[in-house]
């Protein structure tokens, strides 16, 4: 049996063959509502985004600053629902082949709807999974992983400024995809990201894993974008900036079409920045 | 990794993964990670310090005010005609609760780990006021996180922390309207991995590895006497033991020391509209694998209620759970209602005032003790006095305590 190459793998080999970095762009399902946050997503993959972090909404999310958290529980309180943000994906995956899909959010929903279903649905659809809570340590970790393996979806680890170098070595051993760099000792979209530390911490994971390296957490403009595209990190997370974005649009317009737009150039700014 | 295993025990507590049977584990952001092992490592080595353990003995003894007596309730007893009632009697603790008996360990762990700061979580407020204290006596700064509503419903607490040098923050939920006990176990969970070098106190026996072991070690304190005092009083074990639960850490102190004493009845007694056990399904939230009252796909937590913010609690510690599975405890429910008169009528008979939180395991008491015979003995853990409740207590019953 062949097993075909990942798409996220593609996506990274592409971009080194260009001497360019990854744009990764995260929304939440469902927010404002989940129609609008289908159009966003449309939007952002338009853009040119790179790969896309759709994240399940949860409403204790133990991870995630003020901003994502609002987003959780607006799109909760909306309708959303972990069914439907598989619909998401897999309409988002009909509508563009290219883009890289990340389902990102904590363990308990893909637990509720069974880790071996979850896997055999959004086969062909996405690209990775992230799971904020669920460390090498417990037992869902090994049953996901080996689940996802089977229908080539990788399951992304995530390495913080805590992380010590013996816990990196055993973390990147069968790690996939890529790396998730966390920037700050914190939660999403408070603390900004120092580029100095960025970078050591960048290659301190890379001393012993050759898998593309992500960095995430703290990046919030333009500018902090611009400064990211001489770091030695392979791609970056944008994400509650660009909820932010959403969450100042949708209050003054309603129109989807409307927002979808105003998120795309919002991208499309950054990813020129990333990549000038 | 557990130093004190025991063989064939119910005891012997978590794996070396935390789990107890499929409950419990670490389900942590990585960010955490690296915190909770120096922890479950400090504990471990604390545990087998004789000078540590010296220490937190002395001041359960000097500063606590340990052993708190087993009260036998005579006239609670006649009234209901049936086993014999003992009170066990944590609301004589300092600070008239049990969660000073964890509040002082871990302080003394965070101490024993040169910690500088103590971040914690609080519902009702004891375990706030038991933390700030502990923090003033050992020159520790405490941060405590507490959710809007139980602020307000809990004043006298948060003043109490305020004055032995705390600070209390405000917790909402994603909304910002609202907060309770779950929105403040988040938020401290927040302030944590913001700021990973300081100590977390964790009030409960919830939480990711080791926090309900560390937790139900601390509380073991009141099994221990309650088993060395009936000896005393009655040269025999106890027939049923009851406690309140929400998180589940005054029932698992009072149980733990029972566990393998297959003739001892054990009960837990949640609250109506927070009885995770009774009423909810298995899922992994906070940290810890457990049952717990959340939606159809796991997004979120449902809304609980009860008289008391104590035990008003959507999940319980991880162990309960799987003491639940294995069909060692019996978990029942009380209604505010039925809670509110227990509270009434051990004031009246025992001129007892006992928080609402430990109402709801004298009513079930009650309904036990009724149906058993007189030559049978049910003790009852008092967790915590009642002087927080007594505004809430007057607007219920307003016209009726007369001038």
């Amino acid at each position: 049996m062949i097993n075909l190459e990942n798409r996220i793998s593609s996506i990274f080999k592409n971009l080194k063959l260009e001497n360019k970095k990854a744009f990764i762009s995260f929304t939440t399902a469902g927010f404002p509502d989940v129609d609008t946050s289908f159009e966003i997503m449309k939007s952002i993959a338009d853009s040119g985004a790179h790969i896309h972090e759709i994240s399940f909404p949860h409403a204790e999310a133990q991870a995630d600053g003020p901003i994502i958290q609002l987003a959780n529980i607006e799109s909760i309180k909306n309708g959303i629902n972990f069914d439907k943000v598989i619909g998401i994906a897999k309409e988002m995956r009909a509508y563009n082949q290219q883009i890289g899909l990340v389902m990102m959010g904590y363990l308990n929903n893909i637990f509720i709807y069974g880790i071996d279903k979850f896997a055999k649905e959004v086969s062909g659809i996405i690209d990775a999974v992230i799971c904020v809570d669920l460390p090498a340590d417990v037992v869902e970790e090994s049953q996901l992983k080996q689940a996802l393996k089977k229908e080539n979806i990788a399951l992304i680890k995530l390495i913080t400024p805590t992380t010590s170098d013996e816990r990196i070595k055993k973390l990147v051993e069968n790690a996939e995809g890529f790396i998730y760099s966390v920037n700050v000792a914190g939660i999403t979209g408070v603390k900004s990201a120092e580029i100095d530390k960025v970078n050591s911490q960048i290659s301190r994971i890379k001393q012993y894993t050759d898998l593309p390296v992500v960095s995430g957490f703290g990046i919030k403009t333009v500018e902090d974008v611009r400064k990211f595209s001489k770091s030695n990190a392979d791609g970056v997370v944008i994400g509650s900036a660009i909820v932010e974005k959403i969450q100042e649009i949708s209050k003054k317009n309603t129109d989807k079409k409307n927002i979808a737009k105003f998120v795309k150039d919002f991208c499309s700014e950054l990813i020129k920045s990333l990549n000038s | 990794m557990s130093t004190n295993e025991i063989k064939n025990s119910l005891r012997s507590g978590p794996n070396k993964n935390g789990y107890y049977g499929d409950f419990g584990g670490r389900y942590a952001p990585e960010i955490l990670m690296p915190n909770l092992i120096q922890l479950e490592e400090a504990f471990e080595t604390a545990i087998n310090d004789k000078n540590f353990i010296d220490e937190f003995n002395y001041y359960l003894k000097e500063y606590v005010g340990r052993p708190n007596p087993l009260y036998y309730a005579e006239q609670l007893t006649k009234k209901i005609g049936g086993a014999k009632i003992y009170l066990k009697s944590d609301h004589l603790n300092h600070l008239g609760a049990h969660k000073i008996n964890n509040s002082l360990f871990q302080v003394l762990l965070a101490k024993y780990m040169g910690k500088t700061k103590i971040y914690c979580e609080t519902g009702a407020g004891a375990h706030l006021i038991a933390t700030a204290a502990c923090g003033a006596r050992f020159n520790l700064p405490v941060v405590g996180y507490m959710g809007k509503d139980d602020i307000f419903l809990q004043s006298t607490n948060v003043l109490k922390a305020k004055l032995f040098g705390a600070s209390v923050v405000e917790c909402v939920d994603g909304t910002g309207q609202k907060g309770v006990l779950k929105d403040a176990c988040t938020s401290v969970l927040k302030a944590w991995s913001s700021d990973p070098t300081a100590f977390y106190c964790c009030g409960s026996a919830i939480g990711p590895h080791p926090f309900p072991k560390i937790v139900q070690y601390a509380q073991s304190i009141i099994g221990k006497e309650i088993k060395q005092q009936i000896l005393e009083k009655e040269n025999r074990l106890p027939d049923a033991i009851v406690a309140c639960i929400g998180g589940g850490s005054n029932l698992i102190g009072s149980i733990h020391e029972f566990l393998d004493d297959h003739d001892v009845a054990l009960y837990g007694v949640e609250a109506e509209h927070s009885s995770a056990l009774t009423n909810g399904s298995i899922g992994i939230m906070q940290g810890f694998k457990s049952f717990m009252l959340q939606s159809n796909d796991g997004s979120a937590t449902l809304d609980t209620k009860s008289l008391a913010s104590g035990i008003n609690f959507y999940s319980c510690g991880p162990e309960h759970s799987y003491l639940k599975s294995i069909g060692r405890v019996s978990y029942t429910y009380a209604t505010d209602d039925e809670a509110f008169d227990a509270f009434q009528l051990l004031c009246k008979t025992e001129g007892i005032l006992p928080a609402f939180e430990p109402s709801f395991a004298i009513a079930q008491a009650i309904k036990l003790a009724k149906e058993m015979s007189e030559d049978k003995i049910i003790v009852i853990n008092i967790c915590g006095r009642g002087d927080k409740d007594i505004d809430t207590a007057e607007r219920m019953l307003g016209d009726k305590l007369g001038k």
